[in-house]
């Protein structure tokens, strides 16, 4: 279980972004960090994974503190896809870029392989193992970044926007990774701005606002319709539909037309 | 003479080719959403309409591009910058790196055009309270968020007032809330920009354009009304960021609707079909 514990946090010169915020997370568990731009979703994330330290408080994975770790400690437990994979790429290949994370952890040469396999297989770069990685497009890129972090295959997963600026085809694909890690059983932080998105895969949600943070059910977050305004991220579609056809509230917009329409 | 006359364009980065005999003519004020897939072409095809690939500097190119009956390579660059505007999907690549403010950045490129302070002060005010910015006008723009990185970008593209203003997924790094300020804010510029938005998202598309285009296989399809490009892109596979018109095309596959209806937009429309459906 991940559990932040009366997290205290300011930038410099700037008002206190956490003040005292606390909640969990468990295996197989995607939490969505929602708010406006500026909330400090990122920054949350950059105290998970280490990359900023509380001035209070701290983060534990199964009771184990994470907030004094090296990053060569944290790296097998969290593993984070940035915002802009650009960022995290200093390999000339996209194969080379996977293997670099896999080394010097204690596995052996077929191991080895057949993760950097898998993950390539599993995000869709089987073929493109020989490229340079910034010679692919920009969702192809961040294909890369997620290759890089599946196949270390570690508890904690904390995803960027995972979702943007991909097509159709790429944000299905995105979806049924994360389905994937549920599965697996790691614990899943999603920072989103779309809100189908998030409804998709949430099962609880955290609302940063300056009014204070709200953690709750997905299910119950998004029922309330004035509330969610508030924090500037709306309702997803299934639940409109629900409240303005008078149906039972759901997530799903697949399982809203099937009620509704028989 | 439209604004923007792009004829049989050609473009290859070596032997992949990417943009295949690609047509467009523009007037000032129109609004023009390119949406394509990933990896289909679309930043290379607004690389080219903003002048950074230039006929006859870039190799495996044909085809001809005319801004206002000439070629950009006869554009000063100062005359170019008054013309256009490019801002990018990566907004951390967008900013000067020379502003040691918020409001600074936004004034950068407006000082260069050689305004008046006077102007240059109206345009930086008037920006930073389109793109919801005042309250960030002192902050350091290395330290802003992603969205507000993105906000700044356009923002400081928009003080330039260019004829035509080039957004490259402009509302992938902003919440649900600021996106619709910037919706709002661009349905402003219409008569005065011409504006294209490139997207894989049909979002600002459905709420800001007055034209339609799919760039496929590095070929761009114009469609005049909003419904034959969304069963385009739908065609295509093309199609996200409008689950009112995602929920309509999954009404039509189960034969629930009429192949010729159009597609819901909105909310409302959409519940009213499905009360409809529902009576019926």
């Amino acid at each position: 279980m991940l559990e932040v514990r009366d997290l205290h946090f300011a930038h410099r010169g700037r008002p206190a972004l956490f003040n005292a915020l606390s909640f969990v997370a468990r295996p197989g568990e995607v939490l969505a960090l929602i708010g406006r731009n500026g909330a400090g979703k990122s920054t949350l994330v950059r105290l998970i994974n280490g990359l900023a330290k509380p001035s209070q408080g701290e983060v534990l994975l199964d009771g184990d503190g994470l907030t004094g770790l090296r990053a060569d400690q944290l790296a097998g437990r969290v593993a984070t896809l940035f915002q802009t994979p650009e960022q995290q790429i200093f390999h000339d290949t996209v194969e080379a870029e996977v293997t670099f994370g896999l080394t010097h952890i204690g596995l052996d040469r077929t191991q080895v392989r057949q993760r950097v396999e898998d993950a390539l297989r599993r995000t869709g770069l089987l073929e493109q193992g020989h490229r340079h990685p910034l010679d692919l497009d920009h969702a192809s890129r961040r294909m890369v970044a997620m290759a890089c972090l599946l196949a270390r295959k570690p508890r904690v997963i904390l995803l960027d926007e995972p979702q943007r600026g991909l097509d159709a085809r790429m944000r299905a694909r995105m979806s049924r990774l994360i389905e994937e890690e549920r599965q697996r059983g790691a614990i899943q932080i999603l920072i989103c701005h779309d809100m189908e998105f998030v409804a998709r895969h949430a099962d609880d949600v955290l609302a940063l606002h300056e009014t204070g943070p709200v953690w709750a059910d997905a299910l119950e977050f998004f029922a309330d319709a004035e509330r969610a305004r508030r924090i500037g991220v709306g309702q997803p579609l299934a639940i409109e539909l629900c409240q303005e056809l008078g149906q039972p509230g759901c997530l799903r917009l697949d399982e809203v037309l099937r009620v509704w329409l028989g | 003479m439209p604004l923007i006359d792009m004829q049989h364009l050609n473009f290859a980065y070596r032997e992949h080719a990417v943009l295949r005999d690609v047509n467009l003519q523009l007037e000032v004020g129109e609004h023009l959403a390119v949406i394509g897939g990933n990896g289909c072409g679309k930043t290379t095809f607004g690389h080219w309409l903003s002048g950074r690939l230039v006929q006859g500097e870039t190799g495996n190119s044909s085809g001809s591009l005319l801004i206002d009956g000439r070629p950009w390579s006869a554009f000063e660059p100062l005359e170019h910058a008054r013309t256009v505007q490019f801002v990018g999907q990566l907004p951390e690549q967008q900013i000067t790196g020379l502003a040691a403010t918020v409001a600074d950045e936004v004034a950068f490129g407006a000082r260069n055009l050689g305004l008046s302070v006077v102007e240059v002060d109206r345009r930086v005010e008037q920006v930073l309270r389109a793109c919801e910015l005042q309250a960030l006008a002192q902050a350091n723009p290395f330290e802003l968020s992603g969205g507000e990185l993105q906000r700044l970008g356009i923002g400081a593209a928009m003080a330039m007032q260019p004829k035509v203003l080039i957004l490259d997924e402009p509302g992938s790094n902003l919440d649900p809330a600021s996106r619709q300020v910037l919706i709002n804010t661009l349905r402003q510029l219409r008569q005065h920009t011409t504006l294209v938005l490139l997207d894989v998202c049909v979002e600002f598309a459905l709420q800001l354009a007055t034209r339609f285009a799919i760039l496929e296989t590095g070929q761009l399809h114009h469609f005049a009304e909003p419904d034959a490009f969304l069963r385009a892109a739908d065609r295509f596979g093309t199609l996200t960021g409008s689950p009112v018109a995602d929920v309509g095309l999954a009404l039509r596959a189960r034969n629930l609707r009429a192949q010729s209806a159009s597609l819901p937009t909105t909310v409302a429309a959409l519940v009213s079909e499905l009360k409809d459906l529902s009576d019926a």
